[in-house]
């Protein structure tokens, strides 16, 4: 498989009046042409900043180190003409709220047409007619009237049908969605999942669905990428993740959460304490002080990602005993 | 788990809406709760799901009287409380106690988590002495899984949950028999959710609390609730104990709700038949005619169009609000 992306020893620091704060660590993973990764974790895990990082659109205050290579080219070192011609056209990002997302005072179909004419040298005749059809495809009634409204004309899930057609007018190759269905109604929420169920069979698109939300990835992914205090603890295929998750926190996040399908009449087995501080991570193992299993060595030495098999890595001292 | 302690009977809040322009202004009503009736029994936690917009939360702040309902009656212990004075209803208040959905907002951040707690003890009872506070302050602290040692910080040095838990220690220390809570883990992480969810069905079963968990999560519902109602456009869809619920809907629009549900488990999400609805929530301005969901329901027919269904009580108790349901 082709690799579309491939971050290595990615670390993204902010500079805080406390000092500097390392919000991802060390994070290296690849995503291929025609693949769906999902990144899971809580907030503060580093999930966002890790492609917010790679896309060029840190704050102010924080600084990527590393490489993000985007089909072989840096896009960390890259300056903003080129990385402005990759935006929007061949690497394309959705964010969890459409609603700021979109120009307030520009109508939706101007917009969309101006991503092509900018990008592909369109004429307004033949960009039009591009977004007509892609508007098409996401199943939005009433096109031609749609066109000549403003975003707050439109619903949140409109709104998030606009941004995913956006997205989609250049055919980019790496598509990029952080908790693209969060704001969203589930009734909602399931339809915008058909979307991407229907574009990852009609497309080669490489996808990455930031999410905390492990119904979603269960339902769309190819390949899970767990994050817990800025680094990875555990990756794997989608199926192997969810039946034989290795490291004790992605088991305790598929135990603690009520399900639909099951019924417990019992208490949750809760995941105890608090996310970590990232000004101040203990020395070992960020995961340590909440797990149930931690011994010694856990708090005194931090683990290393190391491959379990070909297709799964996981950090975390106790996999090393077995 | 037979009287009830709450009956809701036909309650009805409309907002005033100004409309149109110099010319032609109006007010219309926007029916965010359009005749809804249930009850709640001692000791029992009572869903209340839907999507945004469907009126859940304005339901719960009318139960409380923190917004007066247009028409209907709030039936607490026998006791129509829309007919109460503001002075009385306060009495009343320890009785009835809110929780809600961001845990920040809701602490006034200029006081300590002691300040807090304290606050609901001395507007009920203003003679309490400063050690009896005291007392009560720890014991709720300690019964909602706070160090007593942590009462004189603010709430910025607190997570998410751990302010969640403040908010509760606030509403439980006046030892209420009813929590409204209007989506008390929907702001938080899911490892952090699970031990409020916990805490909060313990807190129910040792002190008989009656609950009214307004959710859009059905998971949590189900693990939490004995019975639930699903609102759509400020009416009532279907309301029933939580078993029956979930194993078979009758209602298609809780059909569709429970489906959209993504289930944590590749093989079955991806084998799933799901009921995908299509649009948007119509506008409560201006909803559908007859009913409210049919604009959206994958059965609907004329009469949908013509006749808002009545509801209909089953042998079990379960209410339905739908004319096709016993076909479909």
């Amino acid at each position: 498989m082709e690799t579309v992306l491939a971050l290595q020893h990615l670390t993204v620091r902010f500079d805080t009046k406390d000092g500097s704060v390392a919000a991802v660590n060390d994070l290296s993973l690849s995503v291929g042409r025609g693949e769906c990764i999902g990144i899971v974790g809580e907030s503060g895990s580093g999930k966002s900043q890790t492609f917010l990082a790679s896309m060029g659109l840190l704050a102010g205050n924080g600084k990527a180190t590393g490489r993000a290579l985007f089909r072989g080219h840096d896009l960390l070192k890259m300056n903003r003409d080129h990385l402005d011609k990759l935006r929007g056209n061949r690497v394309c990002m959705i964010f969890q709220d459409s609603g700021t997302s979109l120009t307030p005072h520009m109508r939706i179909g101007d917009q969309l047409m101006e991503i092509l004419i900018a990008h592909k040298g369109h004429t307004p005749d033949v960009a039009r007619k591009r977004v007509l059809e892609v508007m098409e495809s996401m199943r939005i009634p009433d096109i031609e009237k749609r066109l000549t409204q403003y975003p707050h004309e439109f619903s949140g899930g409109m709104r998030q049908r606009v941004m995913i057609a956006m997205a989609l007018l250049c055919e980019p190759d790496l598509l990029i969605a952080d908790e693209p269905t969060t704001a969203l109604d589930v009734t909602v929420q399931a339809q915008i999942l058909n979307l991407f169920r229907a574009l990852k069979a009609h497309t080669k698109s490489a996808i990455v669905l930031i999410t905390h939300d492990l119904g979603v990835v269960a339902g769309l992914c190819d390949r899970v990428v767990v994050m817990y205090g800025g680094r990875m603890v555990e990756e794997g295929p989608v199926a192997d993740i969810f039946a034989t998750p290795k490291h004790p926190y992605t088991q305790g996040l598929l135990r603690c959460m009520p399900r639909l399908d099951q019924l417990l009449d019992a208490d949750l087995d809760a995941i105890p304490g608090q996310p970590p501080n990232l000004e101040n991570l203990p020395k070992g193992c960020a995961f340590a002080e909440r797990c149930s299993q931690a011994n010694e060595r856990c708090t005194t030495e931090r683990p290393v990602l190391r491959e379990l098999s070909p297709t799964r890595r996981a950090a975390c001292h106790l996999l090393e005993a077995a | 788990m037979s009287t009830p302690v709450l009956k809701v009977e036909n309650l009805k809040v409309h907002f005033p809406i100004k409309s149109g322009g110099f010319l032609n202004a109006r007010t219309l009503p926007l029916k965010a709760v359009d005749g809804v009736s249930f009850n709640v029994d001692a000791g029992e936690c009572l869903g209340v799901v839907g999507e945004s917009g469907c009126g859940k939360s304005t339901l719960g702040r009318a139960v409380l009287q923190l917004i007066k309902p247009t028409a209907g009656k709030v039936v607490w212990m026998g006791e129509n409380l829309c007919d109460l004075s503001h002075e009385t209803m306060r009495q009343k208040r320890s009785d009835l106690q809110l929780v809600f959905q961001d845990p920040l907002s809701s602490l006034n951040p200029r006081l300590t988590v002691a300040e807090i707690i304290r606050e609901p003890l001395y507007a009920t009872d203003a003679s309490m002495t400063r050690e009896e506070a005291d007392t009560r302050i720890a014991a709720i602290m300690t019964a909602v899984g706070l160090l007593p040692e942590m009462r004189n910080r603010y709430p910025h040095e607190f997570s998410g949950g751990q302010c969640q838990r403040i908010a509760i220690a606030r509403a439980m220390v006046l030892r209420p028999k009813l929590i409204v809570c209007d989506e008390p883990v929907s702001a938080l992480d899911v490892s952090i959710q699970a031990q409020i969810i916990n805490l909060l069905r313990r807190l129910q079963k040792e002190y008989g609390l009656s609950l009214i968990f307004i959710s859009h999560d059905l998971s949590v519902v189900r693990h939490l609730c004995h019975r639930v109602m699903v609102l759509y456009l400020g009416r009532m869809m279907e309301m029933a104990d939580r078993d029956s619920l979930f194993a078979k809907p009758l209602h298609p629009y809780t059909q569709a709700l429970i489906s959209a549900v993504p289930i944590p488990d590749p093989a079955k999400e991806r084998t799933k038949e799901a009921v995908i609805l299509s649009g948007d929530l119509p506008s409560p301005m201006n909803p559908p005619s007859g009913c409210v969901f049919r604009t959206r329901c994958p059965k609907a027919t004329p009469v949908c169009i013509k006749d808002a269904p009545a509801i209909e009580t089953l042998d079990n108790g379960r209410q339905i609000a739908c004319h096709h349901w016993r076909t479909l």
